[in-house]
Protein backbone atom coordinates (compact mmCIF):
# COMPACT_ATOMS: atom_id res chain seq x y z
CA UNK A 1 0.00 0.00 0.00
CA UNK A 2 1.73 3.42 -0.94
CA UNK A 3 1.52 5.95 1.73
CA UNK A 4 0.22 8.62 -0.83
CA UNK A 5 -2.91 6.16 -1.17
CA UNK A 6 -3.21 6.22 2.49
CA UNK A 7 -2.94 10.03 3.53
CA UNK A 8 -6.15 10.07 0.54
CA UNK A 9 -7.97 7.90 2.34
CA UNK A 10 -6.79 9.45 5.89
CA UNK A 11 -7.72 12.83 4.24
CA UNK A 12 -11.00 11.49 3.12
CA UNK A 13 -11.93 10.37 6.35
CA UNK A 14 -10.96 13.85 8.05
CA UNK A 15 -7.87 12.81 9.83
CA UNK A 16 -4.20 12.98 9.62
CA UNK A 17 -1.53 11.39 11.25
CA UNK A 18 2.36 11.85 11.68
CA UNK A 19 4.93 9.97 8.71
CA UNK A 20 6.24 7.07 11.33
CA UNK A 21 2.25 6.64 12.16
CA UNK A 22 1.89 5.64 8.34
CA UNK A 23 4.69 3.62 8.34
CA UNK A 24 3.52 1.66 10.84
CA UNK A 25 0.01 1.62 9.31
CA UNK A 26 1.88 0.54 5.79
CA UNK A 27 3.16 -2.41 7.45
CA UNK A 28 -0.19 -3.20 8.89
CA UNK A 29 -1.65 -3.34 5.06
CA UNK A 30 0.72 -5.18 4.25
CA UNK A 31 -0.08 -8.26 6.55
CA UNK A 32 -3.77 -7.42 6.13
CA UNK A 33 -3.54 -7.66 1.82
CA UNK A 34 -1.46 -10.39 2.59
CA UNK A 35 -3.79 -12.11 4.79
CA UNK A 36 -6.38 -10.86 1.89
CA UNK A 37 -4.68 -12.86 -0.87
CA UNK A 38 -5.11 -15.99 1.25
CA UNK A 39 -8.53 -16.05 1.28
CA UNK A 40 -8.78 -15.19 -2.57
CA UNK A 41 -7.05 -18.57 -2.88
CA UNK A 42 -10.09 -19.83 -1.84
CA UNK A 43 -11.69 -21.95 -4.89
CA UNK A 44 -14.91 -20.22 -6.59
CA UNK A 45 -14.75 -17.66 -3.54
CA UNK A 46 -16.53 -15.02 -5.91
CA UNK A 47 -19.62 -17.29 -5.83
CA UNK A 48 -19.90 -17.41 -2.08
CA UNK A 49 -22.87 -15.36 -0.62
CA UNK A 50 -21.10 -12.88 1.88
CA UNK A 51 -22.73 -13.96 5.47
CA UNK A 52 -23.61 -10.85 7.42
CA UNK A 53 -25.46 -12.53 9.87
CA UNK A 54 -26.02 -16.09 11.27
CA UNK A 55 -29.24 -16.64 11.48
CA UNK A 56 -32.56 -15.96 9.27
CA UNK A 57 -35.80 -13.59 10.65
CA UNK A 58 -39.22 -13.18 9.26
CA UNK A 59 -41.32 -9.98 8.99
CA UNK A 60 -42.72 -11.05 12.29
CA UNK A 61 -39.87 -9.44 13.76
CA UNK A 62 -40.34 -5.96 12.24
CA UNK A 63 -41.34 -3.13 15.09
CA UNK A 64 -45.22 -2.66 15.40
CA UNK A 65 -45.94 1.24 13.83
CA UNK A 66 -46.45 2.87 17.78
CA UNK A 67 -44.82 6.33 19.38
CA UNK A 68 -44.04 5.32 22.47
CA UNK A 69 -44.10 8.04 24.57
CA UNK A 70 -41.86 7.39 27.63
CA UNK A 71 -39.14 6.64 24.54
CA UNK A 72 -39.21 10.32 23.32
CA UNK A 73 -36.57 12.44 24.97
CA UNK A 74 -37.35 15.94 26.13
CA UNK A 75 -35.75 19.13 24.66
CA UNK A 76 -33.92 19.52 27.54
CA UNK A 77 -32.29 15.83 26.88
CA UNK A 78 -31.77 16.35 23.53
CA UNK A 79 -30.16 19.14 24.48
CA UNK A 80 -28.04 17.70 26.78
CA UNK A 81 -24.86 17.46 25.65
CA UNK A 82 -24.30 20.22 23.20
CA UNK A 83 -21.94 23.03 23.90
CA UNK A 84 -23.92 25.58 22.22
CA UNK A 85 -27.48 25.74 22.01
CA UNK A 86 -29.79 28.60 20.40
CA UNK A 87 -33.80 28.72 20.20
CA UNK A 88 -34.18 25.22 21.64
CA UNK A 89 -31.52 24.15 18.83
CA UNK A 90 -27.95 22.60 18.68
CA UNK A 91 -25.79 25.63 17.06
CA UNK A 92 -22.74 24.41 15.05
CA UNK A 93 -20.59 26.47 13.15
CA UNK A 94 -21.79 27.10 9.20
CA UNK A 95 -19.64 24.83 6.98
CA UNK A 96 -22.03 25.60 3.88
CA UNK A 97 -21.48 28.81 1.71
CA UNK B 1 -29.48 20.94 -31.79
CA UNK B 2 -29.16 19.08 -28.54
CA UNK B 3 -30.31 15.39 -27.19
CA UNK B 4 -32.24 16.06 -23.27
CA UNK B 5 -31.03 13.34 -21.24
CA UNK B 6 -32.68 14.23 -17.55
CA UNK B 7 -32.64 11.87 -14.60
CA UNK B 8 -34.56 12.12 -11.23
CA UNK B 9 -33.90 11.33 -8.00
CA UNK B 10 -37.44 11.83 -5.51
CA UNK B 11 -37.18 11.44 -1.82
CA UNK B 12 -40.76 11.21 -0.09
CA UNK B 13 -41.55 11.24 3.55
CA UNK B 14 -43.28 7.87 4.07
CA UNK B 15 -46.64 8.49 6.35
CA UNK B 16 -46.44 6.36 9.42
CA UNK B 17 -46.94 6.73 13.35
CA UNK B 18 -43.36 6.83 14.53
CA UNK B 19 -40.18 7.06 13.04
CA UNK B 20 -37.92 4.37 10.78
CA UNK B 21 -35.66 2.68 13.62
CA UNK B 22 -37.37 4.73 16.67
CA UNK B 23 -40.34 4.94 18.59
CA UNK B 24 -40.55 8.53 18.37
CA UNK B 25 -43.52 10.37 16.26
CA UNK B 26 -43.36 11.27 12.95
CA UNK B 27 -45.24 14.31 12.58
CA UNK B 28 -44.68 17.41 11.25
CA UNK B 29 -44.25 20.23 13.71
CA UNK B 30 -42.86 23.48 14.16
CA UNK B 31 -41.45 23.08 18.01
CA UNK B 32 -37.89 21.98 17.42
CA UNK B 33 -36.12 19.21 18.83
CA UNK B 34 -39.67 17.36 20.30
CA UNK B 35 -40.29 14.57 18.49
CA UNK B 36 -36.66 12.93 19.08
CA UNK B 37 -35.70 9.31 20.77
CA UNK B 38 -31.76 8.01 21.51
CA UNK B 39 -31.87 6.30 18.45
CA UNK B 40 -32.41 9.25 16.34
CA UNK B 41 -29.43 11.02 17.98
CA UNK B 42 -26.99 8.06 17.50
CA UNK B 43 -26.75 7.89 21.46
CA UNK B 44 -24.84 4.90 22.26
CA UNK B 45 -26.68 1.71 23.96
CA UNK B 46 -29.34 1.60 21.88
CA UNK B 47 -30.45 -0.49 18.76
CA UNK B 48 -32.54 0.48 16.05
CA UNK B 49 -35.53 -1.73 15.29
CA UNK B 50 -36.79 -1.61 12.10
CA UNK B 51 -41.37 -0.25 11.16
CA UNK B 52 -42.78 -2.69 9.58
CA UNK B 53 -45.67 0.06 8.07
CA UNK B 54 -42.32 1.72 6.51
CA UNK B 55 -41.31 -1.48 4.91
CA UNK B 56 -44.30 -2.38 3.94
CA UNK B 57 -45.43 1.28 2.19
CA UNK B 58 -42.23 1.20 0.75
CA UNK B 59 -43.13 -2.47 -0.35
CA UNK B 60 -46.26 -1.68 -2.27
CA UNK B 61 -45.48 1.88 -3.94
CA UNK B 62 -42.57 -0.23 -5.73
CA UNK B 63 -45.20 -2.67 -6.91
CA UNK B 64 -47.82 0.02 -7.75
CA UNK B 65 -44.49 1.45 -9.59
CA UNK B 66 -44.05 -2.81 -11.04
CA UNK B 67 -40.41 -2.99 -9.47
CA UNK B 68 -39.05 -6.35 -8.64
CA UNK B 69 -39.29 -6.86 -4.74
CA UNK B 70 -36.30 -8.15 -2.58
CA UNK B 71 -36.40 -11.36 -1.18
CA UNK B 72 -35.61 -9.94 2.22
CA UNK B 73 -34.80 -6.46 3.57
CA UNK B 74 -31.26 -5.34 4.36
CA UNK B 75 -30.07 -1.86 5.15
CA UNK B 76 -26.95 -0.86 4.21
CA UNK B 77 -25.01 2.18 6.31
CA UNK B 78 -23.87 4.95 4.27
CA UNK B 79 -21.16 6.84 6.00
CA UNK B 80 -20.81 10.57 6.31
CA UNK B 81 -19.68 12.54 8.20
CA UNK B 82 -22.11 15.92 9.20
CA UNK B 83 -24.26 17.28 12.03
CA UNK B 84 -28.06 16.65 10.55
CA UNK B 85 -27.02 12.52 11.00
CA UNK B 86 -25.14 12.92 14.15
CA UNK B 87 -24.68 8.83 13.79
CA UNK B 88 -22.02 9.68 11.27
CA UNK B 89 -23.97 7.82 8.89
CA UNK B 90 -27.15 7.44 7.62
CA UNK B 91 -29.01 4.06 7.21
CA UNK B 92 -30.31 2.91 3.99
CA UNK B 93 -30.70 0.67 0.98
CA UNK B 94 -28.10 -0.38 -1.48
CA UNK B 95 -27.08 -4.41 -1.35
CA UNK B 96 -31.59 -4.95 -2.10
CA UNK B 97 -33.46 -1.91 -2.11
CA UNK B 98 -37.52 -2.34 -2.20
CA UNK B 99 -37.71 -2.44 -5.57
CA UNK B 100 -35.51 -2.19 -8.71
CA UNK B 101 -36.06 -1.91 -12.68
CA UNK B 102 -39.98 -0.74 -12.55
CA UNK B 103 -41.30 1.88 -14.54
CA UNK B 104 -44.23 4.43 -14.81
CA UNK B 105 -46.16 5.23 -17.61
CA UNK B 106 -47.00 8.99 -18.25
CA UNK B 107 -49.30 11.18 -20.54
CA UNK B 108 -48.00 14.48 -21.99
CA UNK B 109 -50.34 16.08 -24.09
CA UNK B 110 -51.26 13.64 -25.98
CA UNK B 111 -48.15 10.92 -26.05
CA UNK B 112 -48.02 8.47 -23.52
CA UNK B 113 -44.59 7.86 -22.33
CA UNK B 114 -42.51 5.20 -20.09
CA UNK B 115 -40.39 6.49 -17.48
CA UNK B 116 -38.09 3.77 -16.29
CA UNK B 117 -37.36 3.44 -12.18
CA UNK B 118 -33.54 2.27 -11.44
CA UNK B 119 -34.52 1.80 -7.82
CA UNK B 120 -36.93 2.47 -4.96
CA UNK B 121 -35.36 2.50 -1.44
CA UNK B 122 -36.37 3.27 2.05
CA UNK B 123 -33.54 5.05 4.28
CA UNK B 124 -34.11 7.78 7.19
CA UNK B 125 -34.64 11.11 6.44
CA UNK B 126 -31.67 13.31 8.57
CA UNK B 127 -32.28 16.62 10.71
CA UNK B 128 -32.91 19.88 9.32
CA UNK B 129 -30.41 22.76 9.41
CA UNK B 130 -31.09 26.53 8.95
CA UNK B 131 -28.03 28.43 8.04
CA UNK B 132 -28.01 31.75 9.36
CA UNK B 133 -24.66 34.26 8.80
CA UNK B 134 -21.75 32.39 10.49
CA UNK B 135 -23.92 30.10 11.92
CA UNK B 136 -26.72 26.97 11.78
CA UNK B 137 -29.16 25.81 13.73
CA UNK B 138 -30.17 22.04 14.15
CA UNK B 139 -33.42 20.32 15.08
CA UNK B 140 -33.17 16.91 15.07
CA UNK B 141 -37.51 16.02 14.51
CA UNK B 142 -37.12 15.59 10.98
CA UNK B 143 -33.76 12.47 11.81
CA UNK B 144 -35.27 9.17 11.12
CA UNK B 145 -38.14 9.96 9.50
CA UNK B 146 -38.84 7.17 6.98
CA UNK B 147 -37.99 8.44 3.47
CA UNK B 148 -38.44 6.78 -0.17
CA UNK B 149 -36.13 7.68 -2.17
CA UNK B 150 -37.31 6.69 -6.35
CA UNK B 151 -34.36 7.15 -8.87
CA UNK B 152 -35.03 6.90 -12.42
CA UNK B 153 -33.06 6.16 -15.28
CA UNK B 154 -31.72 8.50 -17.54
CA UNK B 155 -35.01 8.54 -19.92
CA UNK B 156 -36.82 11.86 -19.48
CA UNK B 157 -35.84 13.89 -22.51
CA UNK B 158 -37.78 17.57 -21.42
CA UNK B 159 -38.90 19.55 -18.65
CA UNK B 160 -42.56 19.14 -19.31
CA UNK B 161 -42.09 15.43 -19.00
CA UNK B 162 -40.18 15.49 -16.18
CA UNK B 163 -43.11 17.50 -14.21
CA UNK B 164 -45.48 15.44 -15.66
CA UNK B 165 -43.54 12.22 -14.48
CA UNK B 166 -43.32 14.52 -10.95
CA UNK B 167 -47.04 15.13 -10.45
CA UNK B 168 -47.71 11.55 -11.57
CA UNK B 169 -45.00 10.24 -9.16
CA UNK B 170 -47.19 12.15 -6.59
CA UNK B 171 -50.33 10.83 -7.40
CA UNK B 172 -49.00 7.26 -6.66
CA UNK B 173 -48.15 8.55 -3.58
CA UNK B 174 -51.48 9.58 -3.13
CA UNK B 175 -53.32 6.81 -4.51
CA UNK B 176 -51.05 4.02 -2.33
CA UNK B 177 -52.15 6.41 0.38
CA UNK B 178 -48.69 6.21 1.58
CA UNK B 179 -47.27 9.80 1.94
CA UNK B 180 -49.35 13.16 2.20
CA UNK B 181 -46.28 14.04 -0.44
CA UNK B 182 -46.43 17.91 0.31
CA UNK B 183 -44.01 19.65 -1.06
CA UNK B 184 -44.25 22.64 0.67
CA UNK B 185 -44.18 20.41 3.97
CA UNK B 186 -40.63 19.50 2.50
CA UNK B 187 -42.38 15.96 2.07
CA UNK B 188 -41.12 15.40 -1.75
CA UNK B 189 -37.61 16.92 -2.29
CA UNK B 190 -35.92 16.24 -5.69
CA UNK B 191 -32.60 16.29 -7.52
CA UNK B 192 -32.16 17.03 -10.95
CA UNK B 193 -29.36 15.71 -13.37
CA UNK B 194 -29.17 17.09 -16.71
CA UNK B 195 -27.04 16.49 -19.62
CA UNK B 196 -26.97 17.39 -23.37
CA UNK B 197 -25.35 15.87 -25.87
CA UNK B 198 -25.09 16.31 -29.66
CA UNK B 199 -28.53 14.71 -31.60
CA UNK B 200 -27.85 11.32 -33.12
CA UNK B 201 -24.64 10.55 -30.56
CA UNK B 202 -25.27 7.53 -28.19
CA UNK B 203 -22.36 9.28 -25.90
CA UNK B 204 -24.02 11.05 -22.72
CA UNK B 205 -22.73 14.36 -22.24
CA UNK B 206 -21.14 15.87 -19.17
CA UNK B 207 -24.14 15.40 -15.83
CA UNK B 208 -25.08 18.96 -13.86
CA UNK B 209 -26.76 18.05 -10.61
CA UNK B 210 -29.40 20.15 -9.22
CA UNK B 211 -30.17 19.51 -5.92
CA UNK B 212 -33.35 19.49 -3.22
CA UNK B 213 -35.86 21.31 -5.64
CA UNK B 214 -38.96 21.44 -3.24
CA UNK B 215 -41.73 22.62 -5.96
CA UNK B 216 -42.27 21.04 -9.18
CA UNK B 217 -42.99 25.02 -11.20
CA UNK B 218 -39.23 25.21 -10.07
CA UNK B 219 -38.11 21.93 -11.40
CA UNK B 220 -39.66 23.04 -14.64
CA UNK B 221 -37.81 26.57 -14.21
CA UNK B 222 -34.44 24.72 -13.32
CA UNK B 223 -34.07 22.17 -16.55
CA UNK B 224 -35.29 25.20 -18.91
CA UNK B 225 -32.45 27.30 -17.37
CA UNK B 226 -29.83 24.55 -17.60
CA UNK B 227 -31.05 23.63 -21.55
CA UNK B 228 -30.69 27.46 -22.51
CA UNK B 229 -27.27 27.82 -20.19
CA UNK B 230 -26.03 24.35 -21.60
CA UNK B 231 -26.87 24.85 -25.13
CA UNK B 232 -25.17 28.06 -25.47
CA UNK B 233 -21.57 27.17 -23.85
CA UNK B 234 -21.93 24.25 -26.16
CA UNK B 235 -22.61 26.33 -29.08
CA UNK B 236 -19.70 28.72 -28.25
CA UNK B 237 -17.57 25.45 -28.14
CA UNK B 238 -16.90 25.70 -24.41
CA UNK B 239 -17.32 23.05 -21.89
CA UNK B 240 -20.26 21.96 -19.46
CA UNK B 241 -18.36 21.74 -16.34
CA UNK B 242 -19.54 18.67 -14.05
CA UNK B 243 -21.19 20.36 -10.84
CA UNK B 244 -23.86 20.56 -8.35
CA UNK B 245 -26.09 23.80 -8.76
CA UNK B 246 -28.61 25.49 -6.84
CA UNK B 247 -31.94 27.41 -8.19
CA UNK B 248 -32.38 30.44 -7.15
CA UNK B 249 -35.69 32.47 -6.67
CA UNK B 250 -34.90 34.50 -9.72
CA UNK B 251 -35.61 30.79 -11.92
CA UNK B 252 -31.56 30.69 -12.60
CA UNK B 253 -29.14 27.92 -11.30
CA UNK B 254 -25.78 28.57 -9.69
CA UNK B 255 -23.16 26.96 -9.38
CA UNK B 256 -22.27 25.33 -5.74
CA UNK B 257 -19.57 23.20 -6.02
CA UNK B 258 -17.62 21.00 -8.63
CA UNK B 259 -17.30 17.54 -8.43
CA UNK B 260 -13.84 16.26 -8.27
CA UNK B 261 -14.18 13.25 -6.84
CA UNK B 262 -17.14 10.86 -6.77
CA UNK B 263 -17.79 10.68 -2.46
CA UNK B 264 -17.02 7.75 -1.31
CA UNK B 265 -19.50 6.52 1.29
CA UNK B 266 -18.09 3.12 2.18
CA UNK B 267 -21.12 1.30 2.32
CA UNK B 268 -21.83 -2.07 4.03
CA UNK B 269 -24.56 -3.90 5.28
CA UNK B 270 -26.19 -2.06 8.79
CA UNK B 271 -24.65 -4.54 11.27
CA UNK B 272 -27.54 -3.18 13.79
CA UNK B 273 -30.83 -4.61 11.69
CA UNK B 274 -30.38 -8.30 11.03
CA UNK B 275 -32.00 -8.90 7.39
CA UNK B 276 -35.45 -9.70 7.36
CA UNK B 277 -36.92 -12.55 4.92
CA UNK B 278 -40.10 -11.80 3.18
CA UNK B 279 -42.06 -14.70 2.60
CA UNK B 280 -44.33 -14.81 -0.77
CA UNK B 281 -47.52 -14.44 1.45
CA UNK B 282 -46.42 -11.27 2.52
CA UNK B 283 -45.72 -9.59 -0.35
CA UNK B 284 -49.03 -11.08 -1.88
CA UNK B 285 -50.87 -9.49 0.86
CA UNK B 286 -49.35 -6.02 0.29
CA UNK B 287 -50.45 -6.55 -3.37
CA UNK B 288 -53.58 -6.96 -2.52
CA UNK B 289 -53.87 -3.47 -1.11
CA UNK B 290 -52.09 -1.51 -4.56
CA UNK B 291 -54.80 0.44 -6.03
CA UNK B 292 -55.34 0.83 -9.86
CA UNK B 293 -53.29 4.17 -10.62
CA UNK B 294 -54.31 6.95 -12.58
CA UNK B 295 -53.46 6.45 -16.10
CA UNK B 296 -54.77 2.45 -15.64
CA UNK B 297 -58.26 3.83 -14.86
CA UNK B 298 -58.14 6.26 -17.56
CA UNK B 299 -58.02 3.73 -19.94
CA UNK B 300 -60.90 1.37 -18.21
CA UNK B 301 -63.36 4.44 -17.86
CA UNK B 302 -62.64 5.19 -21.89
CA UNK B 303 -62.68 1.48 -22.75
CA UNK B 304 -64.93 -0.57 -20.63
CA UNK B 305 -67.35 2.65 -19.47
CA UNK B 306 -66.84 4.44 -22.60
CA UNK B 307 -67.15 7.51 -21.34
CA UNK B 308 -65.47 10.54 -23.23
CA UNK B 309 -62.07 11.05 -22.72
CA UNK B 310 -62.66 14.75 -20.72
CA UNK B 311 -64.93 12.85 -18.37
CA UNK B 312 -62.56 9.55 -17.65
CA UNK B 313 -59.55 12.27 -17.39
CA UNK B 314 -62.07 14.26 -14.35
CA UNK B 315 -62.74 11.48 -12.74
CA UNK B 316 -59.69 9.31 -12.91
CA UNK B 317 -57.50 12.38 -11.55
CA UNK B 318 -57.61 12.17 -8.08
CA UNK B 319 -57.92 9.14 -6.46
CA UNK B 320 -61.01 10.00 -4.07
CA UNK B 321 -62.88 11.28 -6.20
CA UNK B 322 -62.36 8.35 -8.75
CA UNK B 323 -63.54 5.66 -5.54
CA UNK B 324 -66.45 7.44 -5.23
CA UNK B 325 -67.34 7.43 -8.84
CA UNK B 326 -66.39 3.69 -8.65
CA UNK B 327 -68.31 2.94 -5.49
CA UNK B 328 -71.27 4.04 -6.71
CA UNK B 329 -71.55 1.94 -10.41
CA UNK B 330 -70.95 -1.21 -7.73
CA UNK B 331 -74.16 -0.02 -6.22
CA UNK B 332 -75.34 -1.10 -9.72
CA UNK B 333 -76.09 3.02 -10.31
CA UNK B 334 -76.26 3.74 -14.14
CA UNK B 335 -72.88 4.90 -15.46
CA UNK B 336 -74.55 8.26 -17.80
CA UNK B 337 -76.12 9.22 -14.87
CA UNK B 338 -73.55 9.24 -12.14
CA UNK B 339 -71.03 10.57 -14.41
CA UNK B 340 -73.30 13.37 -14.61
CA UNK B 341 -73.68 14.10 -11.36
CA UNK B 342 -70.01 13.48 -9.99
CA UNK B 343 -68.65 15.71 -12.70
CA UNK B 344 -71.00 17.89 -12.11
CA UNK B 345 -72.97 18.53 -8.97
CA UNK B 346 -70.34 16.59 -6.80
CA UNK B 347 -67.14 18.57 -8.13
CA UNK B 348 -68.41 21.67 -8.14
CA UNK B 349 -70.27 21.58 -4.52
CA UNK B 350 -66.59 20.60 -3.34
CA UNK B 351 -65.25 23.36 -4.92
CA UNK B 352 -67.51 25.43 -3.75
CA UNK B 353 -67.47 24.46 -0.10
CA UNK B 354 -63.78 24.40 -0.35
CA UNK B 355 -63.47 20.83 1.18
CA UNK B 356 -61.85 17.33 0.17
CA UNK B 357 -64.18 14.59 -0.37
CA UNK B 358 -63.27 13.25 2.59
CA UNK B 359 -65.15 15.59 4.24
CA UNK B 360 -67.72 15.45 1.93
CA UNK B 361 -71.88 14.72 3.76
CA UNK B 362 -72.99 12.79 0.88
CA UNK B 363 -71.91 9.24 0.65
CA UNK B 364 -72.12 7.31 -2.24
CA UNK B 365 -75.08 5.19 -0.92
CA UNK B 366 -77.02 8.45 -0.78
CA UNK B 367 -76.22 9.58 -4.37
CA UNK B 368 -76.42 6.18 -5.69
CA UNK B 369 -80.11 6.30 -4.04
CA UNK B 370 -80.97 9.60 -5.84
CA UNK B 371 -79.43 8.96 -9.29
CA UNK B 372 -81.29 5.71 -9.26
CA UNK B 373 -84.69 7.45 -8.73
CA UNK B 374 -83.39 9.49 -11.86
CA UNK B 375 -82.83 6.29 -13.62
CA UNK B 376 -86.25 4.75 -12.79
CA UNK B 377 -88.14 8.47 -13.53
CA UNK B 378 -89.50 8.83 -9.83
CA UNK B 379 -88.07 12.54 -10.03
CA UNK B 380 -86.26 14.18 -12.78
CA UNK B 381 -82.77 14.82 -13.18
CA UNK B 382 -83.23 18.57 -12.22
CA UNK B 383 -84.84 17.99 -8.91
CA UNK B 384 -82.34 14.99 -8.12
CA UNK B 385 -79.63 17.79 -8.52
CA UNK B 386 -81.85 20.39 -6.70
CA UNK B 387 -82.37 18.04 -3.60
CA UNK B 388 -78.44 16.98 -3.35
CA UNK B 389 -77.93 20.76 -2.67
CA UNK B 390 -80.54 20.58 -0.21
CA UNK B 391 -79.15 17.62 1.69
CA UNK B 392 -75.79 19.34 1.62
CA UNK B 393 -77.21 22.45 3.09
CA UNK B 394 -79.32 20.78 5.44
CA UNK B 395 -76.86 17.93 6.25
CA UNK B 396 -79.64 15.50 5.52
CA UNK B 397 -79.87 12.05 3.82
CA UNK B 398 -81.26 13.38 0.29
CA UNK B 399 -83.15 10.08 0.29
CA UNK B 400 -85.15 11.09 3.13
CA UNK B 401 -85.88 14.69 1.84
CA UNK B 402 -87.00 13.21 -1.21
CA UNK B 403 -89.64 11.42 0.93
CA UNK B 404 -90.79 13.86 3.42
CA UNK B 405 -91.59 16.56 0.93
CA UNK B 406 -93.07 14.08 -1.24
CA UNK B 407 -90.99 15.22 -4.30
CA UNK B 408 -91.27 11.83 -6.29
CA UNK B 409 -91.89 12.79 -10.12
CA UNK B 410 -95.85 12.34 -10.95
CA UNK B 411 -96.05 9.65 -13.79
CA UNK B 412 -99.76 8.89 -13.14
CA UNK B 413 -101.28 10.29 -16.14
CA UNK B 414 -104.58 10.41 -14.80
CA UNK B 415 -103.51 12.90 -12.35
CA UNK B 416 -101.12 14.54 -14.87
CA UNK B 417 -104.78 15.01 -17.17
CA UNK B 418 -106.05 16.75 -14.27
CA UNK B 419 -103.76 19.64 -14.43
CA UNK B 420 -103.29 19.63 -18.19
CA UNK B 421 -107.14 20.26 -18.72
CA UNK B 422 -106.84 23.01 -15.68
CA UNK B 423 -104.38 24.81 -17.80
CA UNK B 424 -106.07 24.51 -21.24
CA UNK B 425 -109.09 25.91 -19.33
CA UNK B 426 -107.40 28.60 -17.93
CA UNK B 427 -105.54 29.56 -21.19
CA UNK B 428 -107.84 30.15 -23.98
CA UNK B 429 -106.09 32.13 -26.04
CA UNK B 430 -103.21 30.32 -26.01
CA UNK B 431 -104.81 27.16 -27.17
CA UNK B 432 -106.68 28.77 -29.90
CA UNK B 433 -103.12 30.29 -31.43
CA UNK B 434 -102.25 26.60 -31.70
CA UNK B 435 -105.28 25.11 -32.74
CA UNK B 436 -105.39 28.21 -35.24
CA UNK B 437 -102.55 29.16 -36.12
CA UNK B 438 -100.51 26.00 -35.28
CA UNK B 439 -98.18 27.82 -32.71
CA UNK B 440 -96.26 24.59 -31.68
CA UNK B 441 -94.70 26.88 -29.14
CA UNK B 442 -97.06 26.99 -26.46
CA UNK B 443 -96.91 23.41 -25.63
CA UNK B 444 -93.51 24.56 -23.93
CA UNK B 445 -95.79 27.52 -22.27
CA UNK B 446 -98.82 24.47 -21.14
CA UNK B 447 -95.55 22.37 -19.88
CA UNK B 448 -94.66 25.03 -17.45
CA UNK B 449 -98.16 26.31 -16.11
CA UNK B 450 -98.54 21.92 -15.62
CA UNK B 451 -94.82 22.09 -13.74
CA UNK B 452 -96.27 25.26 -11.72
CA UNK B 453 -99.40 23.17 -10.91
CA UNK B 454 -97.89 20.04 -9.68
CA UNK B 455 -95.05 21.64 -7.95
CA UNK B 456 -92.41 20.87 -10.33
CA UNK B 457 -92.85 17.02 -9.71
CA UNK B 458 -94.81 16.37 -13.17
CA UNK B 459 -92.74 13.78 -15.49
CA UNK B 460 -92.05 16.19 -18.07
CA UNK B 461 -91.99 13.30 -20.96
CA UNK B 462 -95.37 12.32 -19.90
CA UNK B 463 -96.54 15.55 -19.74
CA UNK B 464 -95.26 17.16 -23.02
CA UNK B 465 -96.97 13.34 -24.57
CA UNK B 466 -100.34 14.36 -23.12
CA UNK B 467 -100.92 18.14 -23.55
CA UNK B 468 -99.96 17.15 -27.51
CA UNK B 469 -102.85 15.08 -27.35
CA UNK B 470 -105.16 17.02 -25.53
CA UNK B 471 -104.30 20.02 -27.80
CA UNK B 472 -104.76 17.95 -31.22
CA UNK B 473 -107.89 16.92 -29.88
CA UNK B 474 -108.86 20.78 -29.91
CA UNK B 475 -108.07 20.73 -33.13
CA UNK B 476 -110.44 18.68 -34.41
Amino acid sequence: MEKEKLKDYAHKLMFDMKEEEYETLQQEFDIILKQMDLIGEIPNIKEVEPMHFPYVTYEAKLRKDEVIENEVLTTGEVLANCEHVLNDQVKVPKVVE
Amino acid sequence: MYKVVIGLEVHCEVQTNSKNFSSAPNEFTMTPNIHVAPVDLGLPGILPVVNEEACRKALKTAMALHCENPDEIIFDRKNYFYPDLPKGYQITQVTKPMGRNGYLDIKVGEKEKRVYIHQLHLEEDTASLDHYSNYSLIDYNRSGIPLMEIVTEPCISSAEEAVTFLEDLRDVFLFCEVSEARSNKGQMRCDVNISLTEEGSDKLGTKVEMKNINAFNSVKAAIEYEIKRQSELLDRGEKVIQETRRIDEDGKTYSMREKVDAVDYKYYVEPNLPPVKLTKEYLDGIRQTVPMLKLDRLHRYINEFHLSEYDATVLSKNKDIADYFENILLLGSDIELTVNFVTTSVLSSLKKLEIDLKDFFITEEMLSGVIDLVHQGKISLDHGKKILYQALEKKKDPRDIIKESHLEQINDEEKLLTYITEALEENPEQVRQYVEEGKDYVINYFIGKVMQKSNRQANPNITLELIKKELEKRRK
